[in-house]
């Protein structure tokens, strides 16, 4: 029983309509739908935090707490209104309950950002959202996979 | 006129007096005592100050003082007359009715006998006029200044802006392309393809007009570097490049100099990189770079190639954003990169030539500051600040 992962989650924060459409999209095609409530889209900083926290329009149980059992992978566009990327990600970081949350930022031209301020900030990773739709699926699956390799991985790590 | 010729001391006497005479006319003229007393003021120095020989007579020059200069620089200037040196330098003074006025100032002691001063004598020419055009002079840069960096930042903002729609139009473009390809016509891909080549041109070239942009708004400090390694930075960069090539990059005796690391780089990897794309088929390239100190304040480069050169009539077009002298099909490109290294040459207080001889190579000739030369604020161009005398 303890065999079974927990199942994948990843939060994609993109304010862009367009964006999101594609990203859903690219995602669609490597198995990871919404519908699984296996990837989950927000539109800005503060409904990502919401969330992750279970908080307001996430919190369709009544219950307190998070929806997820483990912690989720998030994608995080820097550039959105109303709590841009960036200070998402600082209360992410800053936050003992959700510092453990692997945050990938993206973005859609390398030349504004400052790489490593998001890296300094806890950015595990980056990376620049291809315009080609093919290169857009395989960094979905590159993503999924990576992801999936984490949750795999046993709960308690003893070496000896 | 015939009179009686004068005698040696009437003659010098009389000299003496056209002289004085001369002074009188053409300057400000005041004796004091050594504890600063005035003993003698001629007349343009009641007209100028407007105060009456006998206000001014037994009064020091206090009475003039605007209140401008802080006391050490009346300190300064009285531990050097004491002693028996000239000063020379401008002071601020105040008029009767209040107006403040600028007067270009000599003070020279006279010396007794032992060689102390026993009377100060101080010439002054007003210079009101040149000082305030001055503070207008500087006070239009700044602004001239302020508006460039702010058409600068408006330039940038927008190619960003601008890129935005390309972006979705590629993206959009290549999705129809990925997904319907079989259900739009074979001449109705023909013209996706196009779409797609197009925006990702305008693309390019609207990041290469950022890029030229932000070589002035997003210009780093100068600092004391090693020309030689910025070089070897950009051939890191280059290396790829270098090696398909057969290239061999010959750097000659490359100084210290004062500039901007991470633009410095840019350029090198700009120059050489455009010797390696144009070099000649028939031989691999040879890249010479060096280095003179022939200007004070200056190095002078010289970049040379053995590469297929170019026209000279085209010397200038050159470093035009977008100006190239070959087609898309030839070389690759949006010829942006020679617009760069001029913007960052002149950022640094220099020019930047080329010498062309078609089939044989170019020869790119620049100036950066040499590690002597003074810091930025003496410079006459980034930033246009006076060192010294505030002007608040």
């Amino acid at each position: 029983m303890n065999d079974t992962p927990p199942p994948l989650r990843i939060v994609v924060a993109e304010d862009d309509p367009d964006d999101r459409m594609l990203l859903s999209e690219a995602f669609d095609e490597c198995g990871l739908t919404t519908v699984s409530k296996e990837i989950v889209f927000v539109q800005n900083g503060e409904e990502l935090l919401d969330c992750l926290r279970g908080r307001g329009p996430f919190n369709k149980s009544g219950a307190k707490g998070s929806s997820f059992d483990s912690p989720p992978l998030v994608l995080l566009d820097l550039n959105m209104p109303l709590m841009d990327g960036r200070e998402a990600l600082r209360a992410i970081k800053n936050s003992a309950s959700l510092r453990c949350i692997p945050v990938v930022v993206l973005t859609t031209s390398s030349q504004e950002v400052d790489v490593d301020a998001c890296y300094e900030q806890g950015a595990s990773s980056f990376i620049t959202k291809p315009v080609r739709y093919s290169d857009l699926v395989r960094m979905a699956r590159q993503v999924k996979e990576y992801w999936l390799d984490i949750v795999k991985r046993p709960r308690h790590f003893d070496p000896s | 006129m015939s009179e009686a010729p004068l005698s040696p001391g009437e003659a010098s006497a009389m000299e003496l007096e056209n002289i004085k005479r001369a002074l009188d006319r053409s300057a400000i003229v005041a004796i004091t005592d050594t504890r600063g007393v005035i003993t003698s003021v001629n007349d343009k120095f009641c007209e100028i100050s407007g105060y009456d020989r006998s206000e001014l007579l037994g009064c020091t020059h206090k009475v003039v003082n605007s209140g401008f200069h802080p006391p050490e620089f009346f300190q300064s200037l009285w531990k050097t007359i004491a002693v028996g040196s000239v000063w020379e330098g401008e002071i601020k003074n105040r008029r009767k009715n209040g107006d403040d006025y600028w007067v270009h100032t000599t003070i020279v002691p006279f010396l007794d006998a032992r060689g102390k001063p026993e009377r100060y004598i101080s010439i002054r020419f007003e210079i009101t006029a040149r000082k305030d055009a001055e503070v207008k002079t500087l006070e239009y840069a700044r602004k001239l200044e302020q508006s460039n960096r702010d058409l600068e930042n408006f330039a940038s903002l927008a190619a960003h802006d601008l890129q935005e729609p390309l972006r979705k139009i590629q993206a959009f473009a290549d999705r129809i392309a990925a997904r319907d390809a079989e259900r739009i016509s074979e001449q109705g891909n023909v013209y996706l393809g196009k779409l797609l080549d197009a925006s990702g041109r305008m693309r390019a070239l609207i990041s290469d007009l950022l890029t030229l942009a932000r070589v002035s708004t997003h210009g780093g400090e100068s600092k004391l570097i090693n020309l030689g390694n910025a070089v070897f930075d950009a051939l890191q960069d280059l290396e790829l490049k270098i090696e398909e090539t057969g290239a061999r990059v010959v750097a000659i005796d490359l100084p210290e100099i004062r500039a901007d690391p991470s633009q410095v780089r840019q350029l090198f990897l700009n120059l050489i990189g455009n010797a390696l794309k144009f070099r000649h088929s028939a031989r691999a390239p040879l890249i010479e770079i060096r280095a003179a100190h022939d200007l004070p304040g200056r190095v002078s480069v010289a970049v040379s190639d053995n590469g297929i050169g170019f026209d000279s009539r085209h010397a200038d077009r050159i470093f035009k954003p977008f100006q190239r002298l070959h087609t898309r099909a030839e070389y690759e490109g949006t010829g942006i990169g020679l617009a760069v290294c001029q913007r960052i040459v002149e950022r640094h207080g220099g020019t930047i030539r080329a010498e062309g001889h078609p089939h044989e190579g170019s020869v790119f000739h620049f100036t950066l500051p040499s590690a002597l030369s003074p810091l930025p604020d003496e410079s006459s161009h980034f930033p246009l600040r006076r060192k010294g005398s505030s002007h608040e």
